[in-house]
């Protein structure tokens, strides 16, 4: 199990925050570095060699600009509103495993905050609470285009999480459990195919729920091509028209920390986690490969906002109820009865 | 760890199978059928399945069982009030066709059908539920469909009204219900009816029944006695019955009552008869105080469908003081006290859906439900103007008709169980009610008619006609051949015991 | 032991004050926001009890779906036309303020009696580990024990949904005579055009902008959104 002192454990939680709060900024210059190569440009130059100061820039830009508050505004929840999304987002965080135990100075550390026994629901739980952010965001702003976004924002948040939900029942089936740690583990595991040993991961088992999650994680967070709350064509920029300096800030990072860690859950879920060569005698590399999944799952985001047009609302609804939670039922079903199968109880 | 499963006995749940599967039929037929034939297939395959079940049912006459670790039971109550509940399934269908083909060019068949069928089951898994959980579960399941179907004709304010009053008072009364169960729950350990007889038999050998189970009945006898529209819970009960369409307030009188008087006969004789002195009691005021209500209220009432409203309330009292007479008299239960709710529950099928189904007819041909509407209605259908007649006098309770001979057994129950007030009570309200039901023969046979409704359109359908045919025969018939019936029941009724006993109270 | 005294005080006083703010605030906003904190109290609680499985479900289902939707019908409502909170009849809140402590004190007496006589049910902490953590748990008491209740508890859910297109939807056949607008619709409420047969398109009155007229107004989540928005053409 590893217990360890509750010190440890603050500082373990520590360096993962200083982490996932720098490359949350991070990811900002990343999208627009990847996007401007998409639109044939090179994106920010001018800020630090390749534009690497670019996120500092942009932080003192923010904290500069006055902050204003609409007069029809509901000023305290208009206040807090983005909170919720920015600490539910981080919260996620605590339930991603980047490894086992391992020895470090003489001491056994985990190198996860905890091990919750139903962590893949946590990470579900906080984003629904996440919404909660955007929808009173949009309604205390007092503005229609807000709360237009808001709303859409409840329908599409519902559905969708939904969908992931139902994608991840195919997982626990196959494994018996709901940590994400033991899921993880795992896949460390390799199976024979043929004269090959592969890794097992679970997107080979599960390629369908793999879809599914993706298309569910994307609509989640909010991103093109599912980016209707705030879809500025429409609605001027949705449920944060009325947002200005650091609370506007607070809902940008948050939707960006909410895409680092569905790429670290897509990553854990169905590409291993840690896995990959040299992960299970040397804890550092294993590491690298889970930052190099979601690094790669942060390109897929990229790739489709560059590529992509915005759903029509109606469209985005009928793709969810009447496409994916239909797959989603049938995978759940598939994956019970082949796992009734192993275990011998049809036939 | 591996999860064990029981392999459930899937033949004694047969019945129930066989209306589940027809209701998931009918909705998918109403997707995918063509217009044209959309009602003939759709009515067919409710009115089979409903058959099918009945075949089904009446195959398990005699045997006994319990399956799905306890939740369903198979005895003789299971078997008989799913059949009472099939009967008034069937009926209703009938009635209710002409009303629905009507609709078809407007709105939805299959919905109705579909709505009627999960009601149906959800009335047969309540009675043949052998938990507490399961009871609830059967009654919710009824109740909202019920809702639902209240709320048919929602173009109509009172339809909308009535549906809104009996869906928030519904909601009231399984909250009450469900608070009552947990206090059973809380004071005996467990939500099995046969685990809670032991247990409390067990408690009070020697001892006073403390205050958690008192609690417990008494909230679970007022969240029925809302679903049973007793008084004083049957606020909802004119407005719903008078808003609904009429077909579906012939199948509300009936199906959801049933399922709501099995469900109490479930908790308080098979699961509380320990506490069957204090239990009855209850049940006597309040089937005193429902009696005298319902039919002194009818009196009042110009709309023919109203008057059938209060008049059912009246009925309800008539059942709860069949009952009542389930009184421990040394030690022994009051052993015709159930089979004559039973015998009363088949009476009351056949007579008040026929009563209603006259009212369906008269509306179909353009009139309205008052009783002007009713005026004259001898001199312009004969026949429809004899079977009002004969479901009102059995409703009244004169023999040789099915409703006397369904009175006369409670009151024999009551006797026997030494509440010869209450039985004096149905006498009287009996005498109450002749009033307000032979005005309506009256009005039928004596009065002419003031405005000319004869240019009107009117819908008609073969199956309504058939379905009041049925009715009628089986009030005649059923009244002069009761002693079967009445045997059966008790037969089944010992059965129910037996297999009680067989469990180990 | 000292610290989990601490984080119980801490939950429980937050879920009382953000309870009792669910009735004592005045904007109906306000009091879902308040719900929303004691639901999450509450799952904090249940964390704490060792049933992770219940408290993140307590926060997926009514913090995240049922609230949402809650706040979705509170927020389209106008709070000026509610009527006053605070009208009621006095002897209404006397009795439910009589009600709700009868209430409690029945509920705190079965607690306290139970834990007295040590009659706690079979579900414990030890029982709850031998059979695999609380997920596994819940999940064997719901598909055996109850399988029965748990599958008809989905066929009481089928019929609700039922009961809400029956209700809900317009008549098939009938004209749409209710106003109405799209959530696709790009310019939001404020120009929502009345369609159907029975109205000309405002798009066609040139002078004064239409205003579709207030008390008509409803939202209706529509299947195609083009029909409610194309100038002069009538839908079908």
């Amino acid at each position: 199990m590893g217990d360890q002192p509750i010190w440890i454990t603050f500082i373990v939680t520590f360096v993962i925050m200083i982490v996932l709060l720098t490359s949350m900024a991070y990811t900002t210059w990343y999208e627009r570095k990847v996007l401007a190569r998409f639109q044939d440009r090179i994106g920010p130059t001018r800020t630090g060699p390749a534009g690497l100061l670019q996120p500092l820039a942009d932080a003192v830009k923010l904290m500069g600009k006055e902050d204003l508050i609409p007069e029809a505004a509901d000023r305290k929840v208009f206040y807090f509103a983005p909170m919720i999304t920015f600490i539910t987002a981080i919260l996620a965080a605590a339930v991603i495993p980047w490894g086992g135990t391992i020895e470090l100075f003489g001491q056994s550390v985990n190198l996860y905050p905890t091990d919750l026994n139903v962590g893949a629901l946590f990470i579900l739980a906080t984003g629904s609470i996440g919404v909660y952010g955007i929808i009173l965001g949009g309604w205390s702003s007092g503005n229609r285009y807000s709360l237009l976004g808001a709303i859409r924002s409840a329908a599409q948040v519902i559905s969708y999480e939904l969908i992931l939900g139902f994608s991840l029942v195919g997982i626990f089936i196959i494994t018996g459990t709901m940590s994400l740690k033991e899921i993880m583990f795992r896949q460390h595991e390799t199976i024979s195919f043929g004269p090959f040993e592969i890794a097992n991961w679970f997107v080979l088992s599960q390629p369908l729920a793999f879809v599914l999650f993706v298309i569910a994680a994307v609509a989640e967070t909010n991103r093109a091509p599912f980016d209707l709350p705030e879809a500025e064509s429409e609605l001027v920029a949705g449920f944060m028209t009325e947002y200005s300096a650091m609370r506007f800030a607070l809902y940008f990072l948050g939707e960006y920390i909410s895409m680092i860690i569905m790429s670290l859950f897509a990553s854990t879920l169905f590409l291993g986690g840690t896995s990959g060569p040299g992960a299970d005698t040397y804890w550092p590399l294993g590491i690298m490969w889970l930052v190099l999944k979601a690094i790669a799952f942060l390109f897929f985001y990229i790739w489709l906002r560059a590529t992509l047009p915005r759903f029509r609302f109606d469209q985005l609804m009928g793709l969810a109820w009447k496409v994916l939670l239909p797959l989603a039922i049938l995978n759940i079903a598939l994956t019970a009865f082949f796992r009734l199968i192993g275990n011998g109880q049809v036939f | 760890m591996t999860v064990h499963l029981e392999n459930p006995d899937w033949g004694m749940v047969l019945p129930q199978l066989i209306v589940l599967v027809a209701a998931i039929v009918v909705s998918l037929l109403d997707a995918f059928l063509p217009k044209e034939r959309h009602f003939t297939v759709i009515t067919g395959v409710t009115l089979a399945g409903f058959g099918a079940a009945i075949v089904a049912q009446l195959s398990q006459r005699g045997e006994t069982g319990t399956t799905f670790h306890g939740l369903f039971q198979l005895d003789g109550l299971t078997v008989f009030l799913n059949l009472v509940i099939l009967v008034a399934a069937v009926l209703t269908v009938l009635i209710s066709a002409s009303y629905v083909e009507y609709l078809d060019s407007k709105m939805g068949t299959g919905e109705f059908y579909t709505l009627l069928t999960f009601a149906v089951f959800g009335a047969m898994l309540t009675a043949s539920a052998g938990d507490m959980v399961m009871l609830y579960v059967g009654i919710e399941l009824t109740s909202i469909a019920t809702y639902i179907l209240t709320a048919f004709a929602k173009r109509r304010t009172t339809a909308l009204e009535g549906a809104f009053k009996y869906f928030l008072l519904g909601l009231f009364a399984s909250a009450i219900l469900l608070y009552g169960m947990s206090w059973i729950y809380g004071s005996t350990g467990s939500t099995g009816l046969n685990e809670i007889s032991a247990s409390l038999t067990a408690a009070l050998t020697g001892s006073e029944p403390n205050a958690g189970m008192i609690l417990g009945m008494l909230l679970v006898i007022v969240g029925f006695s809302f679903k049973l529209a007793a008084v004083p819970f049957h606020f909802w009960t004119p407005d719903a019955y008078d808003g609904a369409p009429t077909p579906v307030t012939g199948y509300m009188s009936v199906i959801p009552k049933a399922a709501a008087a099995v469900a109490m006969i479930r908790i308080l004789v098979q699961g509380l008869e320990s506490l069957a002195d204090d239990w009855t009691m209850v049940l006597a005021v309040l089937a005193f105080v429902t009696m005298l209500f319902g039919n002194i209220v009818a009196i009042s009432q110009t709309d023919v469908k109203r008057m059938l409203a209060y008049s059912s309330i009246a009925h309800t009292g008539y059942m709860i003081a069949g009952i009542a007479a389930f009184r421990l008299i040394d030690g022994m239960a009051g052993e015709r006290s159930i089979s004559s709710v039973l015998y009363y529950l088949i009476a009351y099928t056949f007579m008040n859906i026929g009563a209603f189904a006259i009212v369906v007819w008269v509306q179909h041909r353009g009139d309205g439900t008052t009783l002007g509407d009713f005026a004259g209605l001898a001199s312009r259908s004969p026949l429809a103007a004899l079977a009002m007649t004969v479901f009102l006098v059995s409703l009244m309770g004169i023999p040789p008709t099915i409703g006397f001979y369904a009175k006369y057994y409670v009151i024999v129950a009551l006797l026997e169980s030494n509440l010869l007030w209450l039985a004096m009570t149905i006498v009287m309200a009996s005498a109450i009610s002749a009033y307000f039901y032979l005005r309506v023969v009256a009005v039928m046979y004596f009065q002419e008619k003031s405005e000319d409704t004869t240019g009107r359109p009117i819908v008609a359908s073969p199956l309504l006609n058939l379905g009041i045919g049925v009715m009628v025969v089986g009030v005649l018939a059923l009244g002069l051949f009761s002693s079967p019936i009445i045997n059966l029941a008790n037969d089944w009724t010992n059965l129910f015991s037996v297999a009680a006993l067989a469990m180990g109270r | 032991m000292s610290w989990e005294l601490v984080f119980f005080a801490v939950f429980s006083a937050a879920m009382l004050l953000t309870g009792i703010g669910v009735v004592a605030l005045e904007n109906p906003v306000h009091s879902a926001i308040s719900l929303v904190g004691c639901f999450i109290n509450v799952a904090a609680l249940f964390v704490m009890l060792g049933a992770e499985f219940l408290g993140v479900l307590q926060i997926i289902i009514y913090t995240g779906a049922v609230l949402v939707l809650v706040l979705f019908t509170i927020m389209l409502v106008d709070p000026n036309k509610l009527p006053a909170f605070y009208v009621g009849k006095p002897m209404q809140r006397n009795v439910s303020a009589i009600v709700g402590a009868i209430l409690m004190v029945e509920l705190g007496v079965a607690i306290v009696t139970r834990v007295a006589l040590e009659q706690i049910g079979p579900h414990t902490n030890a029982m709850v580990d031998q059979m695999g953590g609380n997920v596994q748990a819940i999940g064997q008491v719901m598909l055996s024990e109850y399988a029965l209740a748990f599958e008809v508890a989905s066929l009481v859910l089928t019929v609700g949904v039922v009961g809400a297109v029956v209700v809900g939807l317009p008549n098939r056949l009938g004209a749409l005579d209710t106003v109405t607008m799209s959530l696709g619709h790009s310019r939001g409420a404020e120009d929502a055009i009345a369609a159907g047969p029975k109205f000309e398109s405002p798009m066609n009155i040139p002078a004064e902008r239409y205003v579709a007229p207030v008390g008509e107004r409803k939202v209706v989540m529509t299947k195609d959104p083009d029909k409610y928005t194309h100038p002069g053409e009538t839908s079908k």
